[in-house]
């Protein structure tokens, strides 16, 4: 009987973008606890989970924004404390800009270009081109996708190898979604470039992402290739009597109706279920639904230590 | 360019989309020049140098820049310095311009300005500054702009209201005050500078120290027992 697990980061030579190992961030309402996870240069990693997952916290401590309390974080080869010439390699992506309202495109590349040593205006001129948009315009005026275009924009003027993008495509229409996945295509022909890309929208992740993680309730709940992940898990149906809370397989997720019950069990223990129930390969949204809900099993752990309370003590999490 | 003058910019380039606001704020300070004694108008421009300080603290806290300050490849440091750097062009900016001002009207009407009068002025206007944005901006980078306003308004309105009584009251004879420091011009403004460039660089530490507690969340225990 197995349970949900994460995969332990991969130990090879290979060059890692990102290296999560035992990290532990803890925020005072919220924590991402024991987080271990690795992405090889110029791969896709697709970050999953529910809301409230730690998906965000996750992305915010590559940046530097949180400090772990445990573990190490590694970014482009860099642990975290890392210089700050490091962020010259890093583009950020997020679901609300972090630019002044009422700047002008103009403005933003006047304000931001100075601090870039690779910042190349012919670029940053070609793709807001590209994108269809006007230098005149300002941030505010933007729509959700304009904004995510912009930021791209930003992130590749300065020829940035390693994207975070978190929750890019969250109320984004499908035909946006499916220009942003293309761009983050091409943006990845060079395989010097990586990305992080975050979401609860698991459909975007089916057709980029190379490596998954699932987060719930700021824990990994699996981490690996795409294969993997899907792989290490079979959707199953039956009823009660053949799929018992109680049986020898664990079931994840597991919904009871009076028709029966759907639920989420490793491959692995798909032999030790009875005849009558149907398995089939889960999808990587149902996954997501089945496991988010359900917060891996944890150790005890030893006692927290006594906070020291400060004046800006942290009592959220973001 | 480099990094501290990339955050001066960044910060001219934050405020720029409000730059009519400032206008009308200096206009307010021209108004006090042409209306009062003219030389009350360099120390308007003090306070109203304060008042715009906050500026790019709001402008901030609007828009999250915060996140963007942090991804951006300079270190905080910088960012500190190139914000009491814009304050500080603010204050010389609004200074020169009420000086400008307040010789222009002198010359139209019957209260005459003196250079020495207008030096020792300017002296006072800039420790009075530097009090106020040297208490003013390290609130702000403890706690934020949105909690700390009303607590960085506090020495303005504490000024202002001074200001007013004392006016009001006649009981303090500002001339005779005054006359000492006007007999020794050079002394006053070497120590009056001075003593403002002191208060500046010890907000400015201080700043950037309370910037660094508010920027970094550190989990307790596990941490400062390493």
């Amino acid at each position: 009987m197995t349970g949900p697990a994460a995969t332990a980061a991969p130990t090879g030579t290979e060059p890692l973008a990102l290296a999560l190992r035992g990290v532990t961030v803890d925020l005072g309402g919220f924590a991402l606890r024991d987080v271990d996870l690795a992405l090889p240069t110029g791969y896709v990693m697709g970050l999953v989970g529910p809301n409230g997952a730690g998906k965000t916290t996750l992305i915010r401590t590559l940046l530097g924004m949180w400090t772990a309390s445990a573990g190490t974080v590694e970014v482009l080869g860099h642990a975290l404390p890392a210089p700050v010439a490091l962020r010259q390699e890093i583009g950020i992506v997020l679901d609300r800009p972090a630019l002044v309202e009422d700047w002008r495109l103009d403005d933003v590349e006047k304000a931001l270009g100075p601090f870039y040593d690779r910042w190349d205006p012919g670029r940053f001129a070609e793709l807001l081109r590209a994108f269809r948009l006007d230098r005149r315009a300002r941030v505010k005026e933007l729509s959700r996708g304009m904004t995510m275009k912009l930021q791209i924009a930003i992130a590749l003027s300065h020829d940035a190898r390693l994207l975070l993008l978190d929750e890019p495509t969250s109320g984004l229409d499908p035909v946006a979604r499916d220009e942003l996945v293309g761009i983050l295509g091409d943006y990845l022909v060079d395989d010097a470039r990586s990305v992080l890309f975050s979401t609860h929208i698991t459909a975007d992740l089916e057709r980029i992402a190379d490596h998954l993680t699932v987060l719930s309730g700021g824990r990994v709940v699996r981490t690996g290739t795409r294969d993997e992940v899907l792989d290490a898990y079979c959707l199953v149906r039956g009823d009660g009597d053949e799929l018992p809370a109680d049986g020898i397989v664990a079931l994840h997720g597991a919904r009871r109706t009076a028709v029966g019950v759907e639920a989420l069990v490793a491959t692995d223990d798909v032999p030790l279920l009875g005849p009558g129930v149907l398995v089939e390969r889960p999808t990587l949204d149902q996954i997501v639904v089945h496991l988010g809900g359900t917060p891996p099993p944890v150790d005890p752990g030893p006692p927290a230590p006594v906070r020291r309370r400060g004046l800006l003590t942290s009592r959220g999490r973001s | 360019m480099s990094a501290a003058a990339a955050a001066l910019r960044l910060d001219v380039m934050t405020v720029r989309p409000y730059t009519r606001q400032l206008v009308m704020v200096l206009g307010a300070m021209g108004v006090l020049v042409v209306i009062g004694p003219p030389a009350v108008g360099l120390m308007a421009g003090a306070v109203f140098a304060a008042v715009v300080a906050s500026y790019p603290f709001a402008v901030e806290d609007k828009n999250d820049l915060g996140t963007l300050h942090a991804s951006l490849p300079v270190r905080r440091g910088a960012l500190v310095l190139a914000r009491y750097a814009l304050s500080l062009l603010t204050y010389l900016v609004a200074t020169a311009a009420a000086t400008v001002l307040a010789l222009v009207w002198s010359t139209t009407g019957d209260a005459v300005v003196t250079g020495g009068e207008l030096g020792v002025v300017a002296a006072v206007s800039f420790v009075t500054y530097a009090v106020l944005v040297g208490f003013q901006l390290p609130v702000y980078y403890a706690v934020g702009y949105t909690r700390g306003r009303l607590l960085g308004y506090v020495p303005i309105m504490l000024l202002s209201a001074g200001a007013g009584a004392v006016g009001a009251s006649g009981a303090v004879d500002l001339a005779a005050l005054v006359a000492p420091l006007e007999r020794h011009p050079v002394a006053t403004a070497a120590v009056t500078i001075a003593a403002g460039a002191l208060v500046l660089v010890g907000s400015a530490l201080a700043a950037w120290r309370l910037d660094r507690r508010h920027a970094h969340r550190v989990s307790a225990g596990v941490r400062q027992a390493a």
